[in-house]
């Protein structure tokens, strides 16, 4: 086990949030803005209200709902080898996600994010070692709205053979993922080669299609990222603490809707609040909000679910030491706090833009933070005391066999090299990876089934979009 | 004693207090004061005085947000009350909303408290508004702006869908298309054809000034 901080919150304060939270999930109650939910939740002994799309959530079905998640959640990938299991052990870094820009790396200019934009980037996600789940990072803005989700998974599942994350926002387009995952393994059986992001809409209320999506997905066992953003002083109460309740609130509030759907629905919860700059009005990550995060850690460990916290992410525009302290800082904190997953790579703007180079960067950040926090073998051999006795006063271990020996398992090799300009350093690795590094894509059989699937779905959600208008 | 009333007037904007100043407008209207008198001596003042306050640090967001409420809550009361010709003095008028589909609210609320505190008339038509809905705020208020929030990616063909049925309902030349929110670019804003676009809440107000040709 990596090393660890002390708990943040005290277990006292922990069964207070709890308590709390379950009050205002029975009295205040959710907006989860379709009947669908409201279905379920009445069928579960909630009070609801369908003109409203209100339910109000017992305490005894939360506290029911809790026990059905399970605390270990696989997420798989296309190629089995690659699955990652949250099991509390080690921390699993995801890349960033839904960006709308990108920096395009031979004119340096920011553009809209497009297909090709996503396709580099999935590709670097595919190629470097410390990413472990594959968000779709930038969205392919050049991809007609109703058919951008589908086109986006069929992106993931041809580039990376890793497991593939985004979210899904309506239920009709959640056939066509799961055909696409079918082809792409090429196995009859579904298997669940992605996992999905729910935010809710603070305060209180949930998205009606994106939940109806969620509910299909929890029914297939796709893993959903239980995923609130409410910005402290805005969406959410001013002081830290309120907003850690809120939070819970509505982490707690989908956790319910999907274990009523699907008991044992695999979710990871995902600490997330940040706050509204108060001077610009924008969404922003100050001290404060890792002091939140942080403590929801322990919170999510009260229920006992893996849990997301945030890492490598910058509101900078650039490389630049902004982006080297907020990225170093929180992820550092991720490691010691221990995260299951650490969100998120390759973004800069406050998640906005992808920068090739810095999902570079931010992998060699991901190597050296989880070197920092890696616990020291402490036992005879490696404490090398007789060695010590050996060389004795005033000599050196440079020509010593067991220097030599333990060199290439025990020596951590510098990042960056002495003299180095670590700029040109990513940068050049950058391009190694796009002039070398190629996709394990599925078979040839496996792509042009995937084609079809993502024309059929181009087609047939066009329709439908056309019809809802 | 008009003075005295002007200067509680602009003292409950600068202080947020929504109740405070609608009983002292209630009251200036009883006494015969004139209302123009009170929106151009005490609220606008005040607003004024808000807008320093934040623009110098002094203030912050809510602050901000909490003087406009109460400077809406008082033009509420007078505008009705306005004698013969009489027009309160504004930048210009805009309406805005965030689309359908859509139910995310901060940011089109941020970006309706800066321009009240810039002197522009305010229509917020709320959430999850589609596009014939705009059209309408639109003529019923005979606005000289719309603007339009999205937050999801999803939800950003929606902008085009505003403009279209604004060009459909003959009003493109009549009002200038303002759009923003987290995954808008000004790359975006200029493919669909919006005249205006802002990365945040305190420089939509420059770009709305220069849409209409206001000074800066």
């Amino acid at each position: 086990m990596p090393r660890s901080l002390m708990p943040a919150l005290t277990s006292s304060e922990i069964e207070h949030i709890h308590e709390r939270s379950l009050d205002l999930l029975e009295r205040v109650g959710i907006d989860y803005q379709t009947p669908r939910a409201l279905e379920v939740l009445e069928r579960h002994g909630c009070r609801v209200d369908y003109g409203r799309t209100w339910a109000s959530l017992p305490r005894k079905f939360v506290e029911w709902a809790i026990e059905q998640a399970p605390r270990v959640v696989r997420i798989e990938a296309r190629d089995p080898a690659r699955s990652v299991v949250l099991d509390g052990r080690c921390a699993h870094h995801t890349t960033d996600s839904q960006g709308t820009r990108a920096l395009d790396f031979e004119t340096r200019e920011r553009i809209a994010s497009n297909e090709e934009s996503l396709r580099r980037g999935i590709l670097f996600a595919d190629a470097l070692d410390k990413i472990d789940i594959v968000n779709v990072m930038v969205a392919a803005t050049d991809v007609p709205a109703h058919a951008r989700v589908v086109r986006h998974f069929q992106i993931a599942f041809e580039l990376t053979s890793k497991p593939v994350r985004t979210g899904v926002l309506q239920p009709e387009q959640v056939p066509f993922i799961v055909e696409l995952a079918r082809a792409a393994t090429g196995e009859d059986r579904f298997r669940p080669i992605f996992s999905t992001v729910h935010c809710s809409i603070s305060p209180l209320m949930h998205d009606g299609p994106a939940t109806e999506a969620c509910m299909e997905l929890a029914r297939l066992r796709v893993p959903i990222l239980l995923h609130p953003m409410p910005l402290a002083g805005a969406t959410s109460p001013l002081p830290p603490a309120g907003t850690i309740l809120q939070h819970n609130v509505e982490v707690l509030s989908g956790l319910a809707l999907f274990q009523a759907v699907a008991p044992g629905a695999p979710l990871v919860y995902a600490a997330g609040p940040a706050q509204l700059d108060m001077v610009s009005g924008n969404y922003a990550n100050s001290a404060d909000g890792n002091a939140m995060r942080l403590a929801l850690v322990d919170v999510a460990r009260f229920y006992n679910l893996p849990v997301n916290l945030g890492g490598l992410g910058t509101a900078s525009s650039s490389l630049d030491a902004q982006y080297g302290y907020e990225a170093s800082s929180a992820c550092l904190l991720a490691y010691l706090a221990g995260a299951d997953e650490i969100f998120s790579m390759g973004l800069l703007d406050s998640s906005q833009t992808l920068s090739l180079e810095k999902l570079v960067f931010d992998n060699h950040l991901a190597r050296e933070l989880e070197i920092m926090v890696r616990p020291i073998r402490i036992d005879e051999e490696h404490l090398s005391a007789e060695l010590i006795e050996r060389v004795g006063i005033g000599r050196h271990y440079l020509k010593r066999p067991e220097t030599l020996a333990s060199l290439r398992e025990e020596y951590v090799r510098v990042w960056p090299p002495a003299g180095s300009d670590v700029l040109a350093l990513v940068h050049d690795e950058a391009l190694e990876i796009l002039e070398r590094h190629r996709a394990p894509a599925p078979p040839e059989s496996a792509l042009a089934s995937m084609r079809e699937i993502a024309s059929q779905a181009d087609r047939e959600l066009a329709a439908a979009a056309k019809d809802a208008t | 004693m008009s003075k005295q009333l002007f200067e509680d007037l602009a003292r409950a904007v600068i202080e947020g207090e929504e109740e405070d100043a609608e009983a002292l407008v209630a009251q200036a209207l009883e006494q015969g004061v004139d209302p123009l008198a009170c929106i151009n001596e005490g609220l606008v003042k005040g607003i004024e005085e808000v807008g320093e306050l934040f623009s110098d640090g002094t203030y912050f967001l809510p602050e901000l947000i909490q003087g406009a409420a109460a400077m809406k809550a008082a033009l509420e009361i007078l505008e009705p009350n306005l004698i013969g010709e009489q027009r309160r003095e504004v930048v210009g008028k805009v309406v805005l909303g965030t689309v359908a589909g859509d139910q995310h609210e901060i940011g089109k609320t941020l970006v309706g408290t800066m321009l009240t505190a810039n002197g522009f008339e305010v229509v917020d038509i709320g959430v999850d508004k589609k596009a014939e809905e705009f059209v309408a705020a639109i003529e019923q208020c005979d606005a000289d702006i719309v603007g339009a929030s999205a937050l999801l990616t999803t939800t950003l063909l929606e902008h085009k869908r505003i403009i279209d049925s604004i060009v459909e309902a003959g009003l493109r030349e009549k009002v200038k298309v303002m759009i923003g929110g987290a995954p808008v670019t000004s790359e975006f804003a200029k493919e669909i054809g919006a005249d205006g676009y802002a990365d945040d809440a305190i420089s939509a107000v420059a770009v709305a000034r220069q849409l209409i040709g206001a000074p800066a």
